[in-house]
């Protein structure tokens, strides 16, 4: 495993998808902030922490599953089960950090609890995302994308 | 170290029999050739020893381990020692030459070298100036040597490369420099298995074999080892 090259794959992939990772940094924003005012949404604020949740889980799906070629290829070249996890882990990892300083920037105060639950949602798509590598056959994911 | 054995290999698709009992031992430092007619199952064959395809019947065993009753840990780990050339061009499409090329090396110690070797690469083939393009963005032929640098530049590290056709939308004389760099890596104690139809391969490898219909119907041995 050599961090070095995912951040480097993980700046030029930002170039070639910036929508994409965008969109990653608004799902982390919204996670950790509606966290941190859900009480103030009253009945509302557990509902809607779930619904966003959700939504980012589905959306890291989507991109992951239509990235797969990239991650079939890393790992028929000398990866193992671990680059399947660890590279959307340090890729989405990288985006909530971005988020914490956003919400830091923007509204000055975020909870850990908050950070706790953005960091649940990076491992827990991380880990949805390399089951699926790990229960696919990464030869035919290379040839059928 | 990579020895290979190959015993039986049976691989049917739908009602097909692509692959027909077929052993096989490969050596480390070994140059195998395997030609034969289009569906011949070459690439299948090369797939299954190579630890990609799961055979139906028979078994690979790779230092003396049955491959495909191991862990998927296990076989990921002895995986490391394979590299690829494939015969399609299989790539990231949306990133540039530079990347396709460097993708091997997210699994490889880092070194100041991996550009300049990549670069190294492009220049000797005049695509220098391909680095920052998009990957699609090449002819065919040009893709075809960006997936042989792939499958070679980290030599260093692995011990057999698989070159499924790699010449085959290239010129004689690019043919020719690559079945050198072949030769050269082979001379190093790479273990190389190239299928190929050219004329040219027969006078690098060592083994040849011949398939038809799924079978081997011949080999020959070129140079004693
Ligand atoms: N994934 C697959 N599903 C179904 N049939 C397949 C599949 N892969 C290969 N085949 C069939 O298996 C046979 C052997 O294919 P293979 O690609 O191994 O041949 P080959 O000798 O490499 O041919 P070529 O010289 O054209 O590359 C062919 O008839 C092909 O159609
Ligand atoms: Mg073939």
């Amino acid at each position: 495993m050599n961090i070095k090259y995912i951040l480097w794959f993980l700046l030029r992939g930002i170039v070639s998808y910036p929508i994409f990772y965008i969109g990653l940094t608004l799902i982390n924003i919204f996670i950790m902030f509606f966290y941190d005012i859900k009480d103030n949404l009253g009945n509302y604020g557990l509902f809607s922490m779930i619904i966003i949740i959700l939504i980012g889980i589905i959306y890291n799906f989507t991109f992951y599953t239509r990235d797969s070629k990239k991650i079939g290829i890393i790992t028929i070249y000398g990866g193992d089960i671990i680059s399947g996890f660890l590279i959307p882990f340090i890729e989405i990892l990288t985006f909530m950090i971005i988020a914490i300083f956003i919400i830091l920037i923007t509204i000055g105060y975020i909870s850990f609890t908050a950070i706790a639950i953005g960091f649940g949602f990076t491992l827990l798509t991380s880990i949805i995302i390399a089951i699926r590598f790990i229960f696919t056959d990464i030869y035919k994911i290379i040839k059928e994308n | 170290m990579t020895e290979i054995r190959a015993i039986s290999l049976i691989k049917d698709f739908s009602t097909r029999r692509v692959i027909n009992n077929i052993s096989m031992d490969i050596n480390q430092g070994n140059f195998i050739l395997i030609k034969g007619p289009s569906g011949a199952g070459k690439t299948t064959l090369a797939m299954i020893i190579s630890g990609l395809i799961k055979p139906d019947g028979g078994s690979v065993h790779i230092n003396g381990r049955n491959y495909y009753n191991l862990s998927r840990f296990d076989r990921y780990k002895l995986r490391k020692s394979f590299s690829y050339i494939f015969q399609n061009n299989i790539f990231i499409n949306n990133s540039s030459v530079i990347e396709n090329i460097l993708i091997p090396f997210i699994n490889k110690k880092a070194s100041k070298n991996d550009f300049k070797k990549a670069l190294y690469y492009l220049d000797l083939f005049g695509l220098n100036n391909t680095a920052n393009k998009k990957i699609y963005k090449l002819s065919g032929g040009e893709q075809a040597i960006i997936g042989i640098i792939r499958g070679i530049i980290t030599e260093e590290y692995t011990d057999v490369i698989i070159a499924d056709e790699p010449t085959s939308q290239l010129n004689e004389e690019l043919e020719e420099k690559i079945l050198k760099i072949f030769k050269y890596l082979n001379s190093k104690g790479k273990t190389i298995l190239l299928i190929s139809h050219s004329k040219k391969a027969e006078l690098f490898a060592k083994e040849i074999y011949f398939m038809e219909n799924g079978k081997i119907t011949n080999y020959e041995k070129r140079i004693k080892e």
